[in-house]
C-alpha cells in the first residue's frame, strides 16, 4: 500500500468514525454522507472491506435489523463501541495537531511569496 | 436473523436486480458462501450490499460503479476481513461430510438387506460390509465435495463461456479422482477384513447417525 492510500485510509476511518459518533447508520446512508461531504475519492464500494476491518477491530459495532416503522427491509445499522469513541478522541487531536501544522507552514510559504 | 431467514430476504432482494447488477452480484454471492469464513456474518455481508445494491440501482447506478471492475479482488478483500470459520466448525464442517455420507450408505445397505429378506434371498451375504468400502465412501464424498467447493469459488468470476469449459475440465477432474478412489478402495478391501452387520443393525446405525447429524451440525446452536 502506498503512503498515500494508507493515509487516506486512516483519515476516512476517521470520518466514518465521526459519523456515527452521534446516531447510527447503514452502509448506503454512511456512502451517501461520504459523497456529499466532497470525499469522492472512496468509491461507494470500498466502505465494506473498511467496515468489515473496523469490526474486527471492535471499533463499531453492527446490528441487522428490520425497519419496524415502515416494515423496510433488513439493514445493518452501526455504532461507536467504547474502544471507537476513543479511538475517535485520539483521532480528533491528531487530525487537530497535523491540521495546525501544515496550515502552518502553507501560510508560512504563501506569505513569503 | 437466523442464516435461513437472511438467505430467503436475499433471494427476494436478488429478484428486484436488472439482469447485469444480477449476475455481478450472483457472483458475489457464490465466492464468499464458498470461502472459509463465518457463515452469519458473510450472509449478513451478502445481504447488506445486497440493499446498498437496489438502493444505488434506484439511482441509476451499476453494480460496477459501486463494486467497482474487478469483483474478484474486491471479494478477496471482503473475504479476508471477515472472521474465519472457527476451529470447531472448520472441524464440523470437515466431519459433516463423510457422516452424512456413511449415514445414507447405512440406509441403503439396511433397505437393500431387507428387500433381500423379504424376497428370501442370501441375507449373509448382503449383511457384508468391507472396511475398505466404508473408507471409500467416506473419503470419497469428503474429496469430491471439497473439491466442487474449491473449484466454484475460483470459477465464480470466469465469463460465461469459459465456465462451460471449466465444467467440462471440471468433470475430467472429477471422474479421474472417482476413479483413483474406487482402485486404491479395490486395492485396499484385499488387506482390510469384512465387517457382518445384519440389516437391523444397518437400520440402528442410519438412526443414530441421522440423529448425531442432527445434534452436531445444527445451525440454530
Amino acid at each position: 500500500m502506498t503512503t498515500q492510500s494508507q493515509m487516506l485510509k486512516g483519515i476516512l476511518e476517521g470520518c466514518i468514525l465521526s459519523l456515527m459518533e452521534n446516531r447510527e447508520v447503514y452502509g448506503y446512508e454512511l456512502s451517501t454522507l461520504l459523497e456529499e461531504s466532497g470525499l469522492t475519492f472512496v468509491s461507494e464500494g470500498s466502505i465494506y472491506p473498511l467496515l468489515l476491518r473496523m469490526q474486527k477491530e471492535a471499533l463499531i459495532e453492527g446490528t441487522l435489523r428490520s425497519n419496524t416503522g415502515s416494515g423496510g427491509p433488513p439493514r445493518k445499522y452501526y455504532n461507536l463501541t467504547k474502544k471507537g469513541k476513543d479511538t475517535l478522541t485520539q483521532f480528533k487531536q491528531h487530525w487537530g495537531t497535523l491540521k495546525h501544522s501544515v496550515d502552518h507552514i502553507l501560510d508560512n510559504e504563501r506569505s513569503k511569496r | 436473523m437466523k442464516i435461513k431467514q437472511m438467505i430467503r430476504e436475499n433471494n427476494r432482494m436478488q429478484e428486484q436486480m436488472t439482469p447485469s447488477n444480477l449476475k455481478y452480484y450472483e457472483d458475489m454471492v457464490v465466492y464468499i458462501r464458498t470461502s472459509p469464513v463465518n457463515e452469519a456474518r458473510g450472509e449478513e455481508l451478502l445481504l447488506e450490499m445486497a440493499q446498498h445494491l437496489l438502493d444505488a440501482q434506484s439511482k441509476g447506478k451499476s453494480a460496477e460503479e459501486v463494486f467497482g471492475n474487478d469483483p474478484e479482488a474486491y471479494c478477496a478483500e471482503l473475504v479476508e476481513n471477515l472472521p474465519k470459520l472457527k476451529g470447531l466448525s472448520q472441524l464440523q464442517l470437515s466431519l459433516m461430510i463423510p457422516w452424512i455420507a456413511l449415514t445414507w450408505f447405512f440406509f441403503a445397505h439396511a433397505l437393500v438387506g431387507f428387500v433381500t429378506m423379504i424376497a428370501n434371498g442370501n441375507v449373509e451375504q448382503m449383511s457384508q460390509v468391507r472396511i475398505s468400502t466404508l473408507i471409500l465412501v467416506a473419503a470419497g464424498s469428503y474429496i469430491l465435495i471439497k473439491l466442487i467447493m474449491d473449484m466454484m469459488n475460483k470459477d465464480a468470476f470466469q465469463p460465461e463461456e469459459n465456465k462451460r469449459k471449466i465444467n467440462l475440465r471440471n468433470m475430467g477432474i472429477y471422474i479421474f479422482i472417482a476413479i483413483v478412489i474406487v482402485v486404491a478402495g479395490v486395492w485396499l478391501s484385499r488387506f482390510l477384513p469384512v465387517l457382518v452387520i445384519e440389516p437391523w443393525m444397518s437400520l440402528i446405525i442410519f438412526v443414530i447417525g441421522f440423529i448425531g447429524s442432527k445434534v452436531l451440525f445444527s445451525r440454530n446452536k
